[in-house]
């Protein structure tokens, strides 16, 4: 069989072979159609660069609202100097100890100094017993120091604190939850366990 | 001629029922050109699936200054070149299966009509690389340099591969033929 006859042989059987197409064919043609129209640039239909759009749109909106909302509602930790911290528990220890303060002063009178420079214990008794007090008294201002940084605290306003000073009593203070602490040059606060103990800068 | 008018101007507006018709009346056509040129009836639908897509894409770029069925023939001739290219990476070993069995002396086939389902189950089972040059050159008509230029590939590659694929074609027909003959 020479070359011509093949080639026209197979020509002429297969030019306009059609053979019959599967159904599924043709579902999958339209499923192909939809995702090429879905995902064409085009102005006059919906398509994935609208949805695209849509999304950003509204996460860019999204986004900034909440910022919004969460720099709303974070004021305070941003305006420290505004509050001060008012260590009542110490300050009770510190009124228990008012004696020391007076005795921390006596401890430059003459009569102390004079018992320093060897006088008999016994004719300055109370004097001493005054030095002891003022020790234990710079003792609790260590504490009183520490405590300031370490312990739960009540905070009130530096204006009510002025304001009771005034009229001699105390105003009701906010407790903050002592589980929050600020962060130093952070904007929002750090949540420690209660069963844990705080961390110390 | 109207009803074709009347199917492509449907397909520009994007009427789905236009679409419809044009895929009743030449999907079998379209199927047919795809199965030569794949190795089985499940790529040639896949090939046939991104034809029809690429003409409703296009079609509003057909003008009537040529056969329709021609633009279509066109359309997925080239869609199988670009799924051959797709494909390029399989179509070496199977050069190297062929040239193995190429060894054999070529047999001499009787005169015999072959219906167009042998025709076609001969040229499937062609190296890929074979059968489309073989498709491009007897049944689509194009030259050598054409060819060339389509595949990516030089004048006597085009010309080797079809010496080639004519004379497995000649060992397929042989052994259908030798089926065929004690029939007769």
């Amino acid at each position: 069989m020479s070359d011509e006859r093949i080639f026209t042989q197979v020509k002429a059987s297969l030019y306009n072979f059609s053979p019959e197409v599967p159904e599924a064919a043709y579902k999958g043609m339209r499923r192909k159609l939809w995702m090429s129209n879905f995902t064409r640039l085009s102005a006059t239909r919906f398509n994935m660069w609208y949805l695209l759009l849509a999304l950003a749109g509204g996460t860019a909106v999204f986004a900034y609202n909440f910022n919004e909302s969460a720099s709303a509602e974070s004021p305070r930790m941003n305006e420290n100097p505004t509050f001060i911290a008012v260590p009542a528990t110490i300050n009770e220890i510190a009124s228990e100890n008012a004696g020391s303060t007076s005795c921390s002063t006596a401890t430059t009178s003459a009569c102390c100094s004079s018992a320093k420079a060897g006088p008999s214990a016994t004719s300055c008794s109370n004097h001493h017993e005054s030095a002891d007090n003022s020790i234990s008294a710079q003792a609790t201002d260590r504490v009183k120091e520490e405590a300031i940084v370490s312990t739960p605290v009540l905070i009130a306003e530096e204006d009510q604190v002025i304001e009771a000073s005034n009229e001699g009593v105390m105003p009701e203070v906010e407790v903050v939850n002592p589980t929050i602490q600020q962060r130093k040059g952070k904007s929002w606060p750090v949540y420690v366990p209660k069963d844990r103990e705080p961390k110390k800068d | 001629m109207e009803e074709i008018r009347e199917i492509i101007d449907g397909c520009i507006r994007g009427e789905k029922r236009s679409q419809d018709r044009l895929y009743k009346k030449f999907s079998s056509l379209l199927f047919g050109i795809c199965l030569r040129y794949t190795k089985n009836r499940m790529e040639a639908q896949d090939v046939l699936q991104e034809v029809f897509v690429k003409i409703y894409n296009n079609i509003q770029t057909y003008h009537n200054d040529g056969s329709f069925e021609g633009w279509l023939r066109r359309i997925a001739v080239n869609t199988s070149i670009t799924n051959y290219r797709k494909n390029l990476k399989h179509a070496y070993q199977e050069d190297v299966d062929d040239l193995v069995r190429m060894k054999d002396e070529p047999m001499m086939v009787e005169d015999l009509e072959f219906t167009a389902e042998e025709m076609m189950t001969c040229i499937q089972n062609l190296p890929t690389g074979y059968k489309t040059v073989f498709n491009l050159y007897v049944i689509e008509g194009f030259m050598h340099k054409e060819i060339g230029d389509m595949l990516g590939i030089d004048v006597n590659t085009s010309k080797s591969q079809l010496s080639r694929a004519k004379t497995y074609l000649q060992r397929e027909l042989a052994a259908i033929s030798k089926i065929k003959m004690p029939a007769r």
